[in-house]
């Protein structure tokens, strides 16, 4: 916390409300520190899959938090949760190529999180899930 | 998320407005079953105004279509936003979906109602 570098940390309830909420901090964070809004969709999506995830296996009670860090051209988010332990990244991959009839939409969502983003990974820690997204950014506007 | 539902000639339209995600998801699909239930011959979905879709979204636009087919009712959707455009794509269902680039290309897309099934 003494780097002086952009970050924004927010906590979430077990409840999609919290979604929209971290949407429109991002949007805000992404004016304030010129990432291109493309990069801030991404963010949004991605957090969102995540978060719907966390919500539905770990329930409502659960308590989320959310650290968006910019540094060195990376933008980076951790979303912690409180719940029991819960790797996104272990469900088995998602159906994308069989026609409609037969097309499942199971496991989409970490699907999607993994195209959108540079790096995904997960770890448990301090009886937390953490789950780290990030991508290279190069920023609009900057002084250089 | 708003809809509003437009008569054409030989095909219902349901334009859609906003995001469409784990909160509106939901809301949509009973929508949908309404008009779906109408038996229109040609649904179309003009996505013209929907400005984000996450995978609870693609999954109510999924069990539609496949509501649409079973009742031999074509479902188009058109005029997809480029980051929206993105989704459908990376998630594989850009190739499952009828979806043409602007609302008039949809009133013949994939020729008539149930020709191609």
């Amino acid at each position: 916390m003494v780097t002086g570098q952009p970050s924004l940390q927010l906590a979430l309830g077990g409840d999609v409300a919290g979604i929209t909420r971290l949407a429109d901090a991002l949007e805000s964070f992404g004016v304030a520190h010129c990432i291109p809004a493309e990069i801030i969709g991404r963010f949004a999506l991605a957090s969102d899959e995540l978060i719907t995830n966390t919500i539905l296996y770990g329930g409502p009670d659960l308590s989320i938090g959310v650290d968006l860090q910019l540094a060195n051209g990376l933008l980076s988010m951790t979303i912690a949760d409180d719940g029991r332990p819960f790797d996104p990244l272990g469900a088995p991959p998602p159906d994308t190529t069989s026609g409609l009839a037969d097309r499942r939409v199971g496991g989409l969502g970490v699907h999607i999180v993994t195209r959108l983003m540079d790096v995904v990974s997960y770890r448990r820690q301090d009886g937390l899930n953490k789950t780290t997204i990030a991508k290279v950014v190069s920023t609009q506007g900057s002084s250089e | 998320m708003k809809t509003r539902r437009v008569e054409e000639t030989g095909a219902t339209v349901l334009e859609l407005d906003g995001r469409l995600d784990g909160s509106t998801a939901e809301p949509l699909y009973l929508t949908l079953l309404g008009l779906i239930a109408e038996a229109p011959s040609r649904l179309v979905l003009d996505l013209g105004g929907m400005s984000y879709v996450s995978s609870a979204g693609l999954r109510v636009l999924l069990l539609a279509a496949k509501q649409a087919r079973g009742n031999s009712i074509k479902l188009v959707l058109c005029a997809l936003r480029p980051n929206v455009a993105e989704v459908f794509e990376i998630s594989g269902l850009a190739s499952v979906f009828d979806i043409a680039p602007e609302r008039e290309m949809a009133m013949t897309h994939g020729g008539p109602a149930v020709a191609q099934f």
